[in-house]
């Protein structure tokens, strides 16, 4: 007999296709020790969600004011997206047109994703570079972004 | 601006820069980043701080997002890459560190920073939580708590379906493990 305990977390998250959590299910119908581990891992599933989201952290204020102040009401914004994008062009190994003269960044930023999203691992690769280069990526892009600031 | 506007159309403008969008994206989903962040991190002042980076960072790369109605796996994995980088300095410089086994302090003892929650039981499901392995942990927390599809958690994880299943059946095992031991469980 094959036991089904490896798909008991499958079968309480309701991820298994229907003819596997059948074939789990029968399983268990017939074999007690199975079934026991099925009960025990089903009162910790039931625990965990109970075990949600504190009050606390429902009520707290919106951290909207914070975050508006640190992107779209900060002067500097465009310069640091810049930066974020020269970051992950540098990782990918690419070299992009940033900040071309007369062209606005919404318009040269267009272009650069649509060659940058084909790359799936741009995240962690942006990450890894980000925490070492942020402070000095925004220094010098910022530099060269000020001219386009005018054409957002 | 619209609230029934889909997440994949507020990005496009967000990518924009604008504000109406971007501020109508955070109020939609900021509990759910500090609920995620919380559960990852087990301390709420950090956990603010990091939904304030998170939702930064998602508008620094608004022009990378792909609209392919994954948002919520694209949200939880720049909240989840900023919580394990963060874990990660923890365990180096050895700051506010998880204390999952120490239930022989009394709560008065526990480090005033630390969420502080009424319900035992939420507390010793919290701590278990925390001393499972950190991907464990945040498959369990994506499913859990965002009620994230193996799919989502997948992309949001950089893993197969396979290695969801995988996490969530040794976490929750872990999970049972250390809560038995704690005589939590019936
Ligand atoms: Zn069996």
């Amino acid at each position: 007999m094959n036991h089904v305990t490896s798909r008991l977390g499958a079968l309480l998250a309701e991820e298994l296709p229907d003819h596997e959590a059948a074939a789990v299910r029968a399983h268990l119908d017939s074999c007690p020790s199975c079934r026991a581990e099925h009960e025990r891992l089903g009162r910790t599933w039931a625990l965990l969600g109970s075990a949600e989201l504190p009050a606390a952290a429902a009520q707290a204020p919106s951290v909207w004011p914070a975050v508006r102040a640190r992107t779209v009401a900060d002067r500097s914004h465009w310069g640091w997206r810049g930066a974020s994008w020269a970051v992950a062009a540098l990782a990918g190994g690419v070299i992009l047109g940033m900040a071309l003269p007369g062209s606005g960044p919404g318009i040269g930023v267009g272009s650069a994703s649509g060659d940058l999203t084909a790359d799936d691992s741009w995240l962690e690769s942006t990450w890894l570079q980000w925490d070492r280069t942020d402070d000095l990526a925004a220094g010098w892009i910022l530099a060269g972004s000020e001219q386009s600031e005018d054409g957002s | 601006m619209n609230r029934d506007l889909s997440d994949d159309t507020l990005m496009a403008a967000v990518a924009r820069g604008e504000e109406a969008a971007f501020g109508l994206l955070v109020h939609r989903w900021e509990h759910q980043v500090r609920a995620f962040l919380s559960a990852m991190l087990g301390n709420r002042e950090e956990a603010e701080d990091l939904t304030q980076d998170t939702f930064v960072k998602v508008f620094a790369e608004a022009g990378r997002y792909r609209p392919a109605g994954m948002f919520r796996s694209w949200l939880m994995r720049i909240a989840g890459n900023l919580a394990r980088s963060r874990l990660r300095r923890r365990k180096i410089i050895g700051w506010l560190p998880f204390e999952p086994g120490r239930h022989d302090r009394p709560a008065g003892a526990r480090d005033p920073q630390r969420e502080l929650e009424d319900d035992q039981t939420a507390r010793a499901v919290r701590e278990a939580l925390a001393a499972l392995p950190e991907r464990q942990r945040q498959a369990l927390v994506l499913q859990r708590f965002q009620g994230m599809k193996y799919r989502e958690i997948a992309s949001a994880m950089d893993t197969t379906l396979a290695g969801v299943e995988s996490l969530i059946q040794r976490g929750l095992a872990g999970l049972r493990e250390t809560l038995e031991r704690q005589g939590v469980e019936p």
